[in-house]
C-alpha cells in the first residue's frame, strides 16, 4: 500500500464572508458527511428542507448556531482523489483572533475568503498579515458570493486586483485566485456553468496542486531537551527532534553551555536506533562532561545555536490587557522558558489597517503587532524563523496564560 | 515520515509535556480502543513504566468483557490502576433512564470525586476531534474550573507546541494527546502495533460495537468484520457516524455540548 499524502489547511477571512458555508459545501459535495449528521443538520436548519445550513456542519456550539457565527476553531477531515485533508475552520470576528491564530499556526496552507459583494475588510487584511507572520506560504484566495454580483467577470477582475495588491507585501510560494459561490457550490468541488469566462482551477483542484510539508533533512541538528528520565540507572534525555538528523556516535554541542558530547545511543521503547530524523520523539544518552536538563538544545557542532541576552521579535498580542514597556514576562521557545524584560516596543501596527500607530510605543494592545525587544539575564537560544522555523518562534506568558506570539526575523 | 508515525511522535511529545508540567497527573482509561491506544503510547513515552496512575471511571454498567480486559492488562503492564465509582448515586439507584442525568452522576461526578480525593491537576484523555462536532473544538491542553466547566467561548490560544500547561488554582487541565487522530488512524495503529483490544469490536452473530461504554447505552452495528483489516475496510465503506450507537450523543442536537459543559469527557 502506498502512503497517501496528507495536508492541513486553514480557512480564514472576515465575518460573514462564507467560511463555514464553504467548508460545509466541501464536505457535502465530496460525500464526506455521515447520513446521521445530515439528518441532524436538517433538523437544526429550522425546517428549511431544500436548503441545509452548511454553516452548521462545523458550527457545533448552540451559541454558534443561534447567532450564525463561528466562535472557535474546529478541525474536520475529507479526502480528494489525490490526498487526505484536514480542514481547520477559523472564526472571522476580531475578538476571536486568538482562536484564528490557534487554527492557522497548525496549517501548511490557507484558503482566504473574500465576499466580492462586500469587498476588502479589516479582518481580510488582518488574516492575510497573520498568515504571513505565522509562515503560511501557500494561499488560495476564494472570491466568494459571485452569485450576488451576477457572476460578473468585471467584478472578479477588480477584486482580484485588490487582493493582489494586498498580498504584494506578503511572501508566498503559491497563490491562486478563484471566483466561487459556496452557497450554490459553484467552483468549489464542481465546476460552475455560470462563469464560462473562467478557465482556472476549482477550489478542490487548486488544493490538490499545493505541496505537502516535507522534512528538510539538510538543516542542522536541533534537539531541544524536553525532560531527562532515569532508565536502568542511566540518564536519558528525551525530546522531539526539531530539525536535522542525529546518529549514534555523532558529536553534539549542548547549547547554551557550549560543551561537547558524544551520542552513545538513541533509544525508543521499541529498541535502539542508529539514527533519527526531525519530527521523531526519541531518547538519547550523551557521553561527556555535561548534565542535561530541559531547555538545553543538542546541536550540530558545525552550526551551533547562538545565545543572546537581547532578542528582537515580531510580536502579535492576544490579550485584552496590553503588553507594557518595562514589563517582566516569561518567554517560551521550544522547551526553553526564560524570564525577560520588555525593553522596547517599536513600529506598533494596527493589524487591520496595516498602518503604523507609533514608532516607539509604551504598550501593545490586543490584535496589534510590533517589533519587541526582550532582554534576559540568562540568554535565549534562537535563530531566524526563516532558517529553522522551530527555533525562531516563541510565545510570551503571563502566569500560566499564553498572551502573545512572536517570530524571530 | 508516514502519517501514523507522525501522529505517534506528536502524541508522545504531548504526553511527555503533560508529565513534565503537572505534579499530580493521571490518565483516564475507559478500556475502549482510543484510551487503550493512549495507554499504549504512554508506555512507549516512558519506556514501559508509566509514572502516574491510570484511572477507570466505573459506572458499574460496563460490559463484562471490559472489566476482564482491564484486569488482565493492568496486571500485565504493571499499571497503578485506580477505580472510581459514584457509590452514593449507585446506592440511590441511578440508572440510564435519563442519559444526561445518569452520565453526569456516574461518569462526571465520579470523576469529580476522584479528583477531590487524589488532587489531580492534570488528566490525560483519549478523545479525538473527529468523534463529535463539539470535540472538534477542543484544545490539546484544555482547562476546567472547579465546577468542571469547559469555557468553550474563551479557550486559551495554542500555537507551535506551546500550551497552557499549568493549572490555575481550583482548576485542572485536561490533556488530549489523540485529538488529531481519526477513527481509521486508531485502527491502522492497532494493526501496525499489533495492539490488544476488547473483543466487543469484533463481529459476532453479524453484529459488532464500533464504540463501547455502558452495556445499556451502546448499540451494535451490522458487521461481519473480525480482523483489524476487515474493520478498516468496513470503515472505508461506511457513511455512518462512529458514535451513532451511543445514546448520550443524540437525545437532542445539543446533548453532547450540555454534557461537556458540565464536565463530561
Amino acid at each position: 500500500m502506498t502512503e497517501r499524502e496528507h495536508l492541513k489547511f486553514v480557512v480564514v477571512g472576515s465575518v460573514d464572508h462564507g467560511k463555514s458555508t464553504l467548508i460545509g459545501r466541501f464536505l457535502y459535495d465530496t460525500g464526506s458527511l455521515p447520513e446521521a449528521q445530515l439528518a441532524v443538520l436538517r433538523q437544526v436548519s429550522a425546517g428549511t428542507d431544500e436548503q441545509v445550513e452548511f454553516a452548521f456542519v462545523l458550527d457545533h456550539l448552540e451559541e454558534e448556531r443561534a447567532n450564525h457565527i463561528t466562535i472557535d476553531t474546529a478541525q474536520t477531515f475529507f479526502s480528494s482523489d489525490r490526498r487526505d485533508y484536514v480542514i481547520i475552520d477559523a472564526p472571522g470576528h476580531k475578538e476571536f483572533l486568538k482562536n484564528m491564530i490557534t487554527g492557522a499556526s497548525q496549517a501548511s496552507a490557507a484558503l482566504l475568503l473574500l465576499d466580492v459583494h462586500e469587498g476588502l475588510q479589516d479582518q481580510t487584511r488582518r488574516h492575510a498579515y497573520m498568515l504571513s507572520l505565522l509562515g503560511v506560504r501557500q494561499l488560495i484566495v476564494v472570491l466568494n458570493k459571485m452569485d450576488l454580483v451576477d457572476f460578473s467577470e468585471e467584478v472578479f477582475t477588480d477584486k482580484a486586483a485588490q487582493m493582489h495588491e494586498l498580498l504584494g507585501k506578503v511572501t508566498l510560494d503559491h497563490l491562486a485566485v478563484i471566483p466561487a459561490a459556496a452557497l450554490g457550490g459553484d467552483n468549489i468541488v464542481n465546476r460552475s456553468g455560470k462563469m464560462p469566462w473562467y478557465d482556472g482551477p476549482t477550489v478542490i483542484e487548486a488544493l490538490d496542486l499545493l505541496k505537502p510539508d516535507v522534512t528538510d533533512e539538510s538543516l542542522p541538528l536541533r534537539l531541544p531537551v524536553q525532560d531527562v528520565y532515569e532508565i536502568d540507572g542511566r540518564n536519558l534525555a528525551v525530546g522531539r527532534i526539531a530539525a536535522g538528523k542525529v546518529s549514534k556516535g555523532d558529536t553534539v554541542v549542548v547549547c547554551p553551555k557550549g560543551v561537547e558530547g558524544k551520542v552513545a545511543s538513541i533509544e525508543t521503547f521499541d529498541g535502539p536506533l542508529d539514527s533519527a530524523l526531525a519530527g521523531e520523539s526519541v531518547g538519547v544518552m550523551v557521553d561527556g562532561e555535561v548534565e542535561l536538563s530541559r531547555g538545553l538544545t543538542l546541536t550540530d557542532p558545525r552550526a551551533a545555536l547562538g545565545t543572546t541576552e537581547k532578542l528582537m521579535a515580531s510580536v502579535f498580542w492576544m490579550s485584552p490587557d496590553p503588553l507594557k514597556r518595562g514589563e517582566r514576562i516569561a518567554l517560551r521557545l521550544a522547551t526553553q522558558e526564560v524570564p525577560c524584560v520588555v525593553e522596547s516596543i517599536a513600529n506598533r501596527m494596527d493589524s487591520g489597517s496595516l498602518e503604523i500607530i507609533d514608532e516607539d510605543a509604551d504598550q501593545l494592545a490586543d490584535t496589534e503587532v510590533a517589533e519587541v525587544t526582550l532582554v534576559s539575564d540568562d540568554g535565549v537560544n534562537s535563530e531566524s524563523f526563516s532558517h529553522v522555523p522551530e527555533m525562531g518562534r516563541l510565545v510570551l506568558m503571563r502566569g500560566s496564560d499564553i498572551v502573545g506570539g512572536g517570530i524571530v526575523p | 515520515m508516514d502519517k501514523i508515525s507522525e501522529l505517534e511522535n506528536q502524541s508522545i511529545y504531548l504526553i511527555r509535556e503533560a508529565n513534565y508540567h503537572f505534579r499530580n497527573l493521571a490518565m483516564l482509561w475507559s478500556i475502549g480502543k482510543d484510551s487503550t491506544t493512549l495507554l499504549w503510547l504512554c508506555r512507549k513515552a516512558f519506556f514501559g513504566k508509566i509514572p502516574f496512575p491510570v484511572l477507570h471511571i466505573d459506572t458499574s454498567y460496563k460490559f463484562k468483557e471490559i472489566y476482564a480486559f482491564r484486569d488482565e492488562y493492568a496486571a500485565k503492564w504493571g499499571l497503578e490502576l485506580l477505580v472510581a465509582r459514584n457509590e452514593e448515586a449507585l446506592r440511590a439507584g441511578m440508572s440510564h433512564e435519563s442519559k444526561l442525568e445518569c452520565c453526569n452522576a456516574l461518569k462526571t461526578n465520579a470523576l469529580k470525586q476522584a479528583i477531590a480525593k487524589y488532587g489531580f491537576d492534570g488528566l490525560l484523555l483519549g478523545i479525538r476531534r473527529d468523534e463529535h462536532g463539539v470535540r472538534a473544538k477542543e484544545r490539546y491542553f484544555s482547562p476546567r474550573d472547579e465546577q468542571f466547566k469547559w469555557n468553550y467561548e474563551d479557550q486559551p490560544p495554542e500555537l507551535w507546541d506551546q500550551y497552557k500547561s499549568r493549572a490555575d488554582e481550583d482548576t485542572h487541565i485536561r490533556i488530549h494527546p489523540l485529538l488529531h487522530w481519526t477513527e481509521k488512524d486508531i485502527w491502522q495503529y492497532v494493526k501496525r502495533e499489533n495492539m490488544p483490544f476488547v473483543d466487543l469490536y469484533r463481529a459476532q452473530d453479524g453484529k459488532r460495537y464500533r464504540s463501547i461504554g455502558c452495556e445499556c447505552c451502546c448499540a451494535p452495528i451490522d458487521s461481519t468484520a473480525w480482523t483489524v483489516d476487515e474493520i478498516i475496510e468496513e470503515l472505508e465503506m461506511t457513511s455512518a457516524g462512529e458514535r451513532e450507537g451511543r445514546a448520550q450523543d443524540k437525545e437532542d442536537a445539543n446533548t453532547m455540548q450540555k454534557l461537556r459543559a458540565l464536565g463530561y469527557m
